[in-house]
């Protein structure tokens, strides 16, 4: 090996160490992302599931009272 | 035979990473980058939005303004990682550019490193482009074998035109060109060999100029051939054209492969002599009577690592009447052109490969046949444009190649794994893992026997200094072995290792790690090594106390060493003392204090924050009895520099980082005899780059060369240095 190829060698080593401590930060900045959409979703199907009880809490009303009313 | 200690001495445990695991550094960070870069799989919005309403049995108005919030919020959290995305791929590549454009020969080998690497098989565009931005060509061949006439420092040149031809290309040009030729084929225009091959090396990055008078040649030899062909080819004929194309010599020069090289000085290899053949004759044919040119075809075979240009002669019904192999001393093959392990291809399916985005494959058992094993060639072509085409399976060696190798008298080898390969690795050793420890030191000394200097006269070749150069840094890291739980016969076995007679120098280093965690008897015992150096750490427990106990225990073995009479400078190991960032001042000078006059090693590197010495410090370093004083880990102040200017009772070799430190204040320093440079890491790139950018301009002029040395010599010292792979013989 001759000396610039050593050079070289060691500058390719600093690069791709700042290439993954980049690359790093970017992977946690993505995974947040997935996270925050995971939870919009979960919030989503949880205030469905809410109006769907509501909906059938309201259905039973109806039918108690309704008949009761009869 | 005990390793000559170096003028500079050595500091233990600097591992140096082997040159094969780059490349799959390479390939590891891009395919991190490709992934991060991917565009997520991530459903549409609505989609989602849709899936979950489905498992719902909700009308529509109930669910509307919630579902439409839903994917506004999701739509913004996709834009939010498009824009990541884009941001993420704008800064890698603006800093890949931004080292590129700083580090031209190191980016060609990064390149390579990537193009070889099984990534380019399945990169979803970043890498590519990585490789567009990089504007370097694509094709260099590194087989994996060792053979001459191509030295290092050709293929250094050669990768050197590789880079400098690179930066030459204008993509989008060529891909203009290329597309425009690949349109005409398809449409299947007669496209003209010889109005598109020197163009696309133009478009690759040949010098313009070069092209222009390659062009002038190429017409030139035409006009001379076509003066005297007749009506049609003769034999006589063929021969004399090749002959003459070839010249008196008949050898290829493997790193020149374009055609304007060929054209303009007559240097070739296989790639750029086939493609100029390919031209002529292709002129020549275009000018036979029309009746005649479609009797003969021309094309390229290929063997293993070696291209030849074919001129087909075809009968009448379309069958191969012969084939003549358009080199020296031009063979011809009666009927088909394939040969096992040697598959033809016309010239049409190569232009068109040449300008296709994806490389042609094609199978290299045309004939069937038998194909015996042959050794690689290692050679890098600057070769500007590919034949793209992928041979897929086993071809046969070159007859040709063969005999050059024989007439040169090159000694073609394969290349067995050896030691050289791979430094030795300083994996952790458990305290019940003696086995482990052995095989480490055995390592140790397989990977000095693999750099000593090949003699052929073994009395000659005991020159210390040549031997010591000859072997790189190799330390023995015992430091991860649980001492304090080891049973005295298993510390035995260790040391068995270690006393092991050997005709081999010693290893620089070995590395028994925290002093405190060794026995008395182990104390005794590495006192006695014949290693040139010994390291230990010093340093608090984990209650955050210091015992001094074990390293008084050695230091007195020295000043016992000392009182009869040895020179413990010469005759003791160094002793490299590896101070917790703990350690108090208190103990630090009575340490110094301690000193008998040897060689000693106080080293803080491991310290969070670096320092500066203290004046009572400065005072003990000052007054120590050691002979050698070897410091690292913090930095002089002025009034302690100016101590030690002026007490040169001793040697003192300061670590690179605090020695550039002095030059950088007191540039005079380097003219001061007692105080030296301690090459005790490497040191190079950007942590060169930073020291020159803060250092005030008239001064960096004044210490730049003693800089550089100093890089030379840390480069020097961790790799095999300056004799590369050369064998070294000396036989005076």
């Amino acid at each position: 090996m001759t000396m610039d190829t050593i050079k070289a060698e060691h500058e390719i080593k600093e690069l791709l160490k700042q290439l993954e401590t980049d690359l790093d930060d970017y992977y946690r900045r993505l995974d947040a992302l997935g996270v925050e959409r995971r939870e919009v979703l979960r919030l989503f199907a949880r205030r469905l599931e809410k109006i769907e009880v509501a909906k059938m809490q309201q259905r039973v009303k109806e039918q108690v009272y309704g008949e009761a009313e009869k | 035979m005990e390793k000559p200690r170096n003028n500079q001495p050595e500091l233990a445990v600097e591992t140096v990473v082997p040159q094969s695991e780059l490349n799959d550094g390479i390939s590891g960070v891009f395919e991190r980058a490709d992934a991060v870069l991917k565009l997520s799989l991530h459903e549409a919005p609505k989609k989602s939005v849709k899936k979950i309403l489905g498992s719902f049995d909700l009308p529509n108005e109930d669910t509307e303004n919630l579902a439409s919030e839903t994917m506004a919020k999701l739509q913004q959290l996709d834009n939010e990682e498009l824009a990541l995305h884009k941001e993420a791929e704008r800064s890698l590549l603006t800093k890949i550019r931004d080292w590129a454009n700083k580090n031209k020969f190191a980016t060609t080998l990064l390149l390579a490193g990537a193009v070889h690497s099984p990534i380019i098989a399945r990169s979803s565009g970043f890498l590519e482009k990585v490789q567009n931005m990089l504007n370097t060509v694509r094709a260099w061949e590194m087989p994996n074998t060792i053979v001459d006439p191509q030295s290092f420092s050709e293929k250094e040149q050669v990768v050197k035109e590789i880079y400098e031809r690179g930066s030459r290309i204008d993509k989008q040009k060529k891909e203009v060109f290329e597309k425009e030729q690949r349109e005409k084929l398809e449409r299947g225009e007669d496209v003209s060999f010889n109005d598109t091959f020197l163009k696309l090396e133009e478009l690759n990055g040949v010098d313009s100029e070069k092209v222009k008078i390659a062009e002038q040649k190429k017409q030139e030899m035409i006009e001379k051939f076509a003066a005297r062909m007749g009506n049609d080819f003769s034999e006589d004929f063929i021969k004399s054209v090749v002959n003459e194309m070839f010249g008196s010599n008949k050898n290829y020069e493997w790193g020149q492969g374009s055609v304007t090289e060929y054209f303009n000085t007559g240097k070739r290899n296989c790639v750029s002599i086939a493609r100029a053949e390919q031209m002529v004759f292709e002129a020549l044919i275009d000018r036979l009577p029309a009746e005649k040119r479609s009797k003969y075809q021309l094309g390229t075979a290929f063997e293993k690592q070696h291209e030849i240009a074919i001129l087909k002669v075809i009968n009448q019904d379309g069958s191969i009447d012969r084939t003549y192999f358009l080199q020296p001393p031009i063979p011809i093959l009666e009927g088909a052109a394939d040969r096992p392990g040697s598959p033809t291809v016309d010239l049409k399916t190569m232009q068109h490969a040449m300008v296709s985005s994806k490389p042609m494959s094609m199978s290299s058992n045309a004939k069937p046949g038998e194909i015996a094993d042959s050794p690689d060639i290692i050679a890098i072509t600057n070769q500007p444009v590919s034949t793209n085409i992928n041979i897929e399976g086993k071809l046969k060696a070159s007859d040709y190649i063969e005999q050059i190798v024989e007439d040169r008298g090159i000694e073609i080898k394969s290349k067995e794994p050896s030691a050289t390969d791979k430094v030795m690795d300083l994996e952790i050793i458990h305290n019940d893992d003696v086995e482990k420890s052995q095989q480490k030191i055995e390592d140790a000394y397989k990977y000095i026997e693999a750099h000593l200097p090949s003699c052929l006269d073994q009395e000659n070749c005991k020159d210390p200094d040549m031997i010591d150069r000859s072997v790189p840094f190799v330390g023995i890291d015992l430091s991860t072995i649980d001492w304090k739980n080891l049973e005295p016969k298993q510390v035995d076995e260790i040391f068995s290792g270690l006393f092991k007679l050997r005709a081999l120098p010693d290893p620089d280093t070995i590395n028994f790690g925290d002093i405190n965690h060794l026995s008395s008897e182990t104390i005794e015992r590495i006192a006695k090594l014949r290693a040139p150096e010994i390291t230990l750490e010093l340093k608090n427990d984990k209650d955050g106390n210091l015992s001094m106990e074990n390293i008084y225990q050695l230091i007195d073995i020295y000043r016992k060493k000392e009182k009869e009479g040895y020179d413990i400078s010469i005759d003791m190991p160094r002793v490299h003392i590896l101070l917790g960032e703990d350690v108090y001042n208190a103990a630090l000078i009575e340490l110094l204090d301690s000193l008998p006059g040897g060689q000693f090693i106080i080293d803080q590197k491991n310290a969070k924050t670096r320092s500066y010495v203290s004046t009572d410090t400065a005072e003990a370093i000052v007054h120590s009895k050691a002979k050698d004083l070897y410091l690292e880990g913090a930095d002089l102040t002025a009034e302690g520099l100016e101590m030690i200017i002026k007490n040169p009772n001793k040697t003192y070799h300061f670590g690179l980082s605090a020695y550039i430190e002095i030059i950088r204040k007191r540039p005079d320093v380097v003219n001061v005899p007692h105080i030296k440079p301690w090459v005790d890491k490497l040191f190079m790139g950007a942590e060169i780059d930073n020291f020159r950018t803060t250092t005030d301009p008239n001064v960096w002029r004044k210490i730049q060369p003693i800089v550089e040395k100093l890089e030379e010599d840390a480069i020097q010292k961790y790799y095999q240095g300056f004799y590369g792979d050369d064998v070294i013989l000396y036989n005076k």
